[in-house]
């Protein structure tokens, strides 16, 4: 698991670190090549003062303390081949031409390192002397004085640095306790005031996510309360008949009572499937795998097993174009947009008239068009039909108000549209479905 | 008695009407509610049962008519519809009582029982008159504290007299309650019951008021 606030530290602290390490060094560089100047100007400055001293005595020019403590300096004098004055007789540095030299002795410390400041003047030499580490210590103290304030600085800044982030961090934690409170029956949209401009994005989608499933959800438990009140009346139509049926007397009646018990179950039962179809058929739910269906032969395969139906109802139906055409999608889809086309043709036509099914192609499309010699439905309630549970005034009775729902849940999983119009010389109804034809070959 | 039904729904509708006929209830069906505005204002009855899922014109608005116009018809509303707004609404728009679906037969022969006798403002489900007491939750009668077997019709036109003693019902009244539409009905047929009923009970149970009709003997 990966800590935003633990990767943050890590990274902020080791720059720090580098920083403060690279500052000093560059402090510690550039301090040591100004102390140079500083120093090599000092050498000469107490040459010159020495030399111009009175007598023998020769003081130096400021505080020996000072010198001797910090910048560590030495001055002695010759006159010929004679030392006439040495500040410090334990350092003798031999005699050197006149101007700025560094001098390595190897004495008994390896490596040490002077400069060295030789004048020649009113027949003496004064040479001036300081030991180069004395030089890197100065460097060094100068240097870690300007880093420490830096680092202090460094270590707050980060701890800021960490508190602004915690603080950050605060408003993420607010969206996730949001987000584990929200359940079916909540799902509002999380609150996008006083969040970061950098946590908006998520919430906005998980937002638009949240209203998705909360129109899903709505729409599914409008659904089954819709399910529940429609199969009231088919089973209050059961209880009923089944108490006629419990208390008929003679065999005739008892008959008669078992047909209509009979045909109440029926009714009761092909309502449950319809609605089972048409949750299968639910835009939410899985999409199964999309074959190549042949629509002529569904097509046949419905006429086969309605044409019993037909002719017991008298109504004479007939497959009058089938051309063989493919399309892409669920075969129970097409199953269902086609048998409830069809059946509902079959319901609304009187009998002793004719109901036709075509298969046939135009130049970029497949056409399943159904046409029945019925009622129709008058154009200002085309629309409506396709709704749940919407039923016509005049409508068969006994229907579920669900099979043009269920054609319409069909065609959006096949991606078809579907046209209601007149059928033959204006009577009855035609519905013609359109489906983007399968290119050839592919 | 005699009452309106009107439910959309033919196969509901058809085993409804069987069923309270079974109970003795005389019932005529609408299916939409202008048939119904129609039967009630040509015939009599004694409650009506409304489906409010009505095509067109809904239940509830034929009730709000039916008040504005201060007909007090009792209304039994009978709905597929089981949330408190759909029950609520019925009653406050001036409903007696309401059903839900499905429901037990004999709990909605008690509904309408109960509603018309609260109608003609009588407390007790069992009805006395002198020696004569008949309960019509049982279709039981009694003739002075013994049990009297009558036919459904017969029984019909005796709850009828009872329901108002004192009151002369003609014999169109009594056919009116007695038979639903299309019923078959003998010039006769009201005779030949008051003539059963007589021979069941006594002569002087129901008395003739010439030219007029019938009315409950007994007590004044």
């Amino acid at each position: 698991m990966t800590s935003i606030r633990g990767r943050l530290f890590t990274i902020l602290f080791t720059g720090f670190i580098a920083i403060n390490v690279l500052t000093g060094w560059s402090v510690y560089l550039r301090v040591i090549h100004e102390l140079d100047v500083v120093f090599d100007y000092q050498l000469k400055e107490v040459a010159y003062a020495t030399s111009l001293g009175h007598g023998d005595l020769i003081p130096l020019p400021s505080s020996e303390a000072l010198y001797e403590r910090e910048a560590r300096l030495a001055v002695q004098v010759w006159k010929g081949k004679e030392l006439v004055y040495a500040s410090n007789p334990k350092r003798l540095i031999p005699a050197q031409s006149q101007g700025l030299t560094t001098l390595y002795l190897d004495q008994k410390h390896s490596n040490e390192g002077w400069r060295l400041f030789t004048l020649y003047s009113f027949g003496k030499m004064v040479q001036v002397s300081q030991p180069l580490e004395a030089r890197r210590e100065i460097g060094i103290k100068i240097a870690l004085r300007t880093v420490i304030p830096l680092v202090v600085a460094s270590f707050f800044l980060i701890f800021l640095l960490l508190l602004s982030i915690s603080y950050s961090l605060k408003s993420l934690k607010r969206v996730a306790g949001e987000i584990s409170n929200r359940s079916f029956a909540v799902l509002e949209p999380i609150e996008e005031r006083n969040l970061p401009q950098e946590v908006i994005p998520m919430v906005e989608c998980i937002n638009t996510l949240l209203e998705h499933l909360s129109h899903a959800f709505d729409q599914q438990s409008r659904f089954i309360a819709d399910a529940a009140h429609e199969l009231r009346t088919p089973l209050a139509t059961i209880q009923l008949q089944a108490h006629i049926l419990n208390r008929s007397s003679d065999e005739e009646e008892k008959k008669v009572a078992h047909e209509q018990l009979k045909a109440g179950i029926e009714r009761a039962t092909r309502m449950v499937s319809q609605l089972l179809a048409l949750a299968r058929l639910d835009p939410e739910m899985h999409v199964a795998q999309s074959e190549t269906l042949s629509l002529d032969k569904q097509a046949q395969e419905i006429f086969d097993a309605y044409e019993k139906i037909a002719h017991k109802k008298g109504v004479r139906l007939y497959l009058v174009e089938n051309e063989p055409l493919s399309i892409t999608g669920e075969a129970e889809a097409l199953r269902e947009l086609m048998s409830n086309l069809v059946g509902n043709a079959i319901n609304y036509t009187p009998s002793g008239d004719i109901v036709t099914v075509a298969v046939r192609r135009t130049y970029r499309t497949a056409i399943f068009e159904v046409c029945d010699t019925g009622p129709g439905i008058p154009p200002e309630e085309r629309e409506r039909v396709f709704e749940r549970f919407y039923r016509m005034k005049g409508a068969v009775n006994g229907g579920s108000g669900l099979g043009l729902s269920i054609v319409k849940s069909a065609l959006d999983r096949l991606g078809g549209n579907i046209t209601l119009g007149e059928g033959y010389e204006g009577k009855g109804l035609k519905a013609t479905v359109e489906f983007s034809m399968r290119p050839p070959g592919g | 008695m005699r009452i309106l039904l009107v439910e959309d729904d033919t196969m509901f509708g058809s085993a409804l009407q069987q069923t309270l006929r079974l109970d003795g209830f005389t019932v005529d069906w609408s299916q939409n509610a202008e048939d119904a505005e129609l039967a009630i204002s040509t015939n009599e009855y004694a409650v009506m049962l409304l489906d409010l899922g009505l095509p067109a014109k809904s239940g509830l608005q034929l009730i709000q008519e039916l008040r504005a116009n201060n007909n007090s018809l009792p209304i039994i509303v009978i709905t597929a519809r089981d949330g408190r707004s759909d029950r609520v609404n019925g009653l406050d728009s001036g409903a007696d009582d309401y059903q839900v679906k499905p429901f037990d037969p004999d709990e909605l022969s008690a509904r309408i029982r109960a509603v018309s006798r609260r109608r003609v403002g009588r407390l007790s489900s069992v009805i006395a008159h002198g020696f004569i007491t008949i309960s019509p939750a049982t279709h039981e009668a009694f003739y002075d504290g013994d049990p009297v077997s009558l036919t459904a019709k017969e029984f019909a036109v005796l709850a009828a007299l009872l329901e108002q003693p004192g009151a002369i019902l003609s014999r169109a009244t009594l056919e009116d309650r007695l038979y639903g539409w299309g019923d078959e009905v003998d010039s006769n047929a009201v005779e030949v019951h008051i003539h059963n009923l007589r021979r069941k009970l006594s002569k002087e149970a129901i008395l003739t008021v010439r030219g007029v009709g019938y009315r409950i003997g007994g007590e004044e």
